[in-house]
């Protein structure tokens, strides 16, 4: 475990090394989880560095409320290609283990525009990622693969993920291959059309983490709002709908977004 | 810490192959450099910055309406009343054209990032000229630096063997026109503001800039006046070539509005349109595959 960490440190380090200041905002560009699990397929522009951080707090029923931040570093590396490492913890890692929620684990990604959006054609990208063990109850390298999709209307944006997942360490009952598919819709609102505040609304479907459990549907709204030229702030509610007595019945999330 | 099996091996080769693939020159604009000047004009003088951005998101504005709508008297009245109303409460953060122009942006994307681009280098040569820090050597370092960036994109544009014939969007959309030139009016003549004194006396050059915009927004006024080589002679002297790009890129810019005045409401206007525009980029040295939606 000392290893990856010392891995991931020196990763995030050099990330930051290599950063160029950035003199451009990125409202529209849609990072995982910032605030809503969909993103864009569009990674961030050359050379520039998005840095973000929030708060998110998970109400579950019986008092088994949990909350934790969460961290994640993306640099445009080369044109069309950006590279990411995030990191999330969470109260009470035994329990959410038990869940398939780790608290803490690295996870390091790549995400290759394949395409731009054209007149017949949405942009397309596709995104690796590997999570490294490193959080406490964590057992295993989880392997992600994921293509994504965006296409605008006009003055919506509609965003299509899918993703597979490939759990390196898995007890008898849990599920390894996991199968998620997501759908997002964002539009300005902002008066006459200013770039300052994006809406957005999301649809995630996933395989159950337990075998032949039933798919899990999350749902979430969510706001990006520009603070500072080079500053976001961002924040969503989301909810999981399923029949497990443990669910999140409502997930808060705020945070902060600076491109360097 | 289990292994991956033969199946993931394999898909790790294959994202790995299509992450470090050779980076298509299809892909975006980089960041413009870094350096001290980093939204110098934002920071000191947010007045101008903000009528500066209201310009900007009036210009996205226009290529998108006019890339369907074509331009006419009637579209005149609607985007004249649009921009007043913009700049009588300007925008504090530069607009995202793609959010602004999304059908333009994905339907004449070479169009679209050249406009980008040179907006890009825009804004760098204010920031330069208005930085705390400015020099006459840094100020020609960054400068040199900013227009060798820019010159190294597929975007930035070439000059023209051959002068344009007047454009015909001036005449058809007046209003709109004297305020799009009031608008790129502002930027010469801020930019002199800021060239040519220093910190101290530059504020009192803005404000009278900014005074001066407020209240010639609909006068009439050549073309000429809204260029580096007439209106910022300063800028044009110390650093002929930015002067000669950003003079290009107007013209550049008046060029395109020409290339829309048949909009796209029938499939013989969005022909004539779109082989138009390609006629323009073709004159400026730019990509004509992604002009139009055949």
């Amino acid at each position: 475990m000392r290893t990856s960490s010392i891995k991931g440190a020196a990763v995030i380090g050099s990330l930051l090394l290599a950063a160029v200041p950035a003199s451009a905002q990125f409202l529209s560009n849609l990072e995982r989880e910032r605030p809503v699990a969909v993103e864009d397929a569009t990674p961030v522009p050359y050379r520039g560095l998005s840095a973000a951080l929030d708060w998110t707090y998970n109400v579950r029923r019986g008092g088994l409320n949990d909350e934790g931040p969460g961290w994640t570093l993306v640099y445009g590396a080369v044109r069309n290609l950006e590279l990411g490492a995030s990191q999330r913890y969470v109260t009470s890692p035994g329990r959410n283990a038990l869940r398939g929620i780790s608290s803490g684990d690295l996870e390091l990604h790549a995400l290759y525009g394949i395409v731009t959006e054209g007149a017949n054609r949405p942009a397309l990208g596709a995104r690796i990622a590997v999570a490294f063990p490193t959080g406490l109850d964590s057992r295993g390298t989880d392997l992600q693969l994921a293509g994504l999709a965006t296409r605008s209307f006009d003055a919506l944006r509609v965003h299509f993920n899918a993703r597979w997942t490939r759990l390196g360490d898995t007890v008898p009952t849990e599920r390894a291959n996991r199968l998620e598919g997501g759908l997002a819709v964002d539009f300005l609102a902002g008066p006459r059309g200013r770039t300052d505040t994006l809406l957005l609304v999301s649809v995630t479907v996933r395989s159950s983490p337990i075998l032949e459990g039933p798919a899990v549907v999350d749902a979430e709204i969510g706001a990006r709002h520009r603070v500072g030229v080079q500053t976001i702030l961002f924040g969503g509610l989301g909810s999981e709908l399923s029949d497990k007595p443990d669910r999140p019945r409502l997930r808060a999330r705020v945070g902060l977004s600076h491109v360097f | 810490m289990r292994r991956f099996d033969g199946a993931a091996r394999v898909a790790v080769l294959c994202a790995v192959v299509v992450a470090v693939a050779p980076a298509s020159t299809k892909g975006q604009e980089p960041l413009p450099p870094r350096g001290r000047h980093k939204h110098a004009v934002h920071r000191f003088f947010p007045d101008l910055d903000s009528r500066l951005n209201a310009v900007r998101y009036g210009r996205w504005r226009a290529v998108e309406i006019a890339w369907t709508g074509g331009i006419n008297p009637a579209l005149d009245r609607a985007f004249s009343s649009y921009l007043l109303s913009l700049l009588a409460e300007p925008p504090r953060f530069p607009p995202e054209a793609e959010l602004v122009s999304p059908r333009f942006a994905r339907e004449a994307t070479p169009v679209f990032r050249a406009l980008r681009w040179g907006q890009v280098l825009e804004q760098q040569v204010g920031d330069v000229l208005a930085s705390a820090d400015a020099t006459p050597e840094t100020t020609a370092a960054r400068l040199a630096r900013a227009l060798g960036v820019y010159r190294g994109e597929r975007w930035a544009l070439s000059e023209p063997e051959t002068p344009a014939a007047p454009a015909e969007a001036l005449a058809l959309a007046p209003q709109s026109a004297r305020i799009l030139l009031s608008g790129t009016r502002l930027f010469v003549l801020a930019a002199e503001a800021v060239a040519a004194s220093d910190f101290g006396q530059q504020r009192w050059k803005v404000r009278d800039t900014i005074a001066d915009f407020d209240s010639s927004l609909a006068r009439d006024k050549a073309l000429e006046e809204a260029t580096y080589r007439v209106a910022a002679p300063t800028v044009a002297e110390r650093h002929p070539e930015v002067a000669a790009h950003l003079d290009r890129l107007a013209r550049f810019r008046a060029e395109v509005y020409g290339a829309l005045v048949p909009g796209g409401a029938t499939l013989e206007a969005r022909r004539d349109r779109d082989a138009r525009l390609r006629a323009v980029a073709r004159r400026y040295g730019l990509p004509v595959e992604g002009i139009g939606a055949d």
